[in-house]
């Protein structure tokens, strides 16, 4: 009953779009992986249990672990996506780290009561964090207006809806620790689909009968409409496909793939004088960001920082 | 035959014949069969059948189009469509009924929703969930919600 109505109101989030601005998951770490019918109380259960401390990287003497990690993506949802791949963990661990490097600096300015044992509100960091920031790294001016319209002229596609493809897709996924012989027999495979394909047999049934996409699986292949040049892999694979043409056994970081283009959608971009002021924030936010980052390397020679987990070096400031 | 030439009875029938079908033409045709003959309730459950349809495959570009708020002089632009949705995907999307009152409409929606989350997607099974519609110009389109914090909802 109470899964029921928690269903019902992402939906209702889906419907009401724009509220997914502010639409966060309750503890998007124990969401439940990939589900068959009747297996949402199973995690009903998996939420109640608390999850083993886990330490992802130390700053100071301050531990960040996984629980921490997690709060921290759950604030907006747009980090969400990109927290399912070890890049984009590394990129969202590093915000954090900068976030307690800040906190210990702040302390040591003033900004923050020195002692760590006294409790501070989210609203006194938020404050605090106002003030150090004008001072370490103050946001810039709005830039001119032919520096505005030429980054608009750039990112155009980011401001709009970009262009898209709808793709079937049969992937023949490679374990990760699959020797040269697994890997080469799957690829061989991937290569008796593609001479059916091209012996005219039919794309969503071979899909439907060999992908490893679960999901794409039960609808022969079709990943729907993806966006054309957010993914370099993507844009690469798909390069000079039109309608109705599938690609060749191509390696991904999941395996072996077989693409096909089933259908194009044009962009539809923002026009500029609609979208100006978000432009200007954006570049502002973006060079406030740089001045920042430079600040913070500047910072981690003087504060100590650890990357306990593996794969995420990259977090280091 | 001038009309002034008719007996009285038939240039009332005539009158009244007259403003049936003007009656018709201009408020019951449009509203009752505006499309192929379809009803408007047929005509709701179409598109909104449609708009579902784009709406879990992704396809941006169709469902902006049928969004009331991308109509001319509405708020919504395609940079706010791309931006919605992140990390969530409707699979299994189902219209299951539709209700007209007059020029606004209210369909039924049972989807699954998939939520993806560091350890995986997750799916919630069957939600349901009324969505409302409006239809301008006789056409039915997606009545848009605004985000609080940009302000007062217009369409």
């Amino acid at each position: 009953m109470r899964l029921d109505l928690i269903s019902t109101t992402i939906l209702s989030l889906v419907i009401i779009f724009p509220a997914s601005y502010a639409f966060s998951q309750p503890d998007s770490g124990a969401a439940p992986p990939a589900a068959t019918a009747g297996q949402d109380q199973d995690h009903a259960s998996q939420k109640r249990q608390r999850p083993k401390r886990v330490v992802m990287a130390v700053v100071g003497d301050h531990e960040i672990t996984v629980e921490e990690f997690m709060r921290f993506i759950s604030r907006d949802a747009r980090q969400v996506p990109e927290a399912t791949h070890p890049e984009g963990k590394a990129r969202l661990l590093k915000q954090l780290i900068i976030e307690h490097m800040f906190i210990l600096q702040m302390r040591k300015e003033g900004y923050l009561p020195a002692d760590p044992k006294i409790s501070v509100s989210e609203k006194d960091i938020f404050l605090a964090s106002q003030k150090f920031a004008a001072v370490h790294f103050p946001a810039p001016p709005i830039p001119d207006e032919k520096a505005i319209y030429e980054y608009y002229q750039k990112h155009k596609e980011e401001y709009g809806i970009p262009e898209m493809a709808r793709v079937s897709q049969i992937l023949l996924h490679v374990p990760e620790d699959a020797n040269t012989t697994v890997k080469e027999s799957i690829r061989k495979k991937a290569g008796n689909i593609l001479m059916r394909i091209e012996g005219g047999g039919n794309f969503a049934e071979l899909a439907h009968e060999y992908t490893d996409n679960p999901i794409a699986k039960v609808a022969g292949g079709d990943l729907g409409y993806l966006p054309l040049h957010a993914d370099k892999w993507l844009e690469n694979a798909l390069e000079g496909i039109t309608v109705g043409n599938h690609t060749g056994v191509l390696e991904s970081p999941s395996g072996y793939e077989i693409l096909k283009v089933t259908d194009i959608r044009k962009a539809i971009i923002t026009p500029y004088s609609n979208i100006r002021n978000k432009i200007v924030q954006q570049m502002r936010k973006e060079t406030q960001e740089k001045l920042r980052d430079e600040y913070a390397r500047e910072l981690a020679k003087t504060i100590p920082v650890k990357i306990v987990m593996e794969g995420l070096e990259n977090a280091m400031p | 035959m001038p009309c002034h030439n008719l007996p009285v009875k038939k240039r009332i029938l005539s009158a009244a014949l007259i403003l049936m079908f003007l009656f018709f033409a201009l408020t019951g045709c449009v509203h009752f069969l505006p499309h192929h003959g379809m009803s408007s309730q047929e005509m709701l459950l179409k598109r909104a059948m449609e708009y579902w349809n784009a709406r879990s495959l992704n396809d941006l570009a169709t469902a902006y189009k049928m969004e009331s708020a991308a109509l001319p002089g509405g708020w919504l632009r395609p940079f706010d469509m791309a931006a919605f949705g992140a990390g969530l995907k409707l699979l299994k999307v189902e219209v299951t009924d539709a209700v007209v009152e007059g020029k606004k409409g209210v369909v039924t929606v049972k989807a699954d929703v998939q939520v993806l989350s560091m350890r995986g997607p997750g799916i919630f099974h069957g939600s349901t969930t009324k969505d409302q519609w409006i239809m301008i110009d006789g056409e039915w389109y997606h009545k848009t919600y605004k985000p609080v914090s940009l302000g007062r909802q217009k369409r």
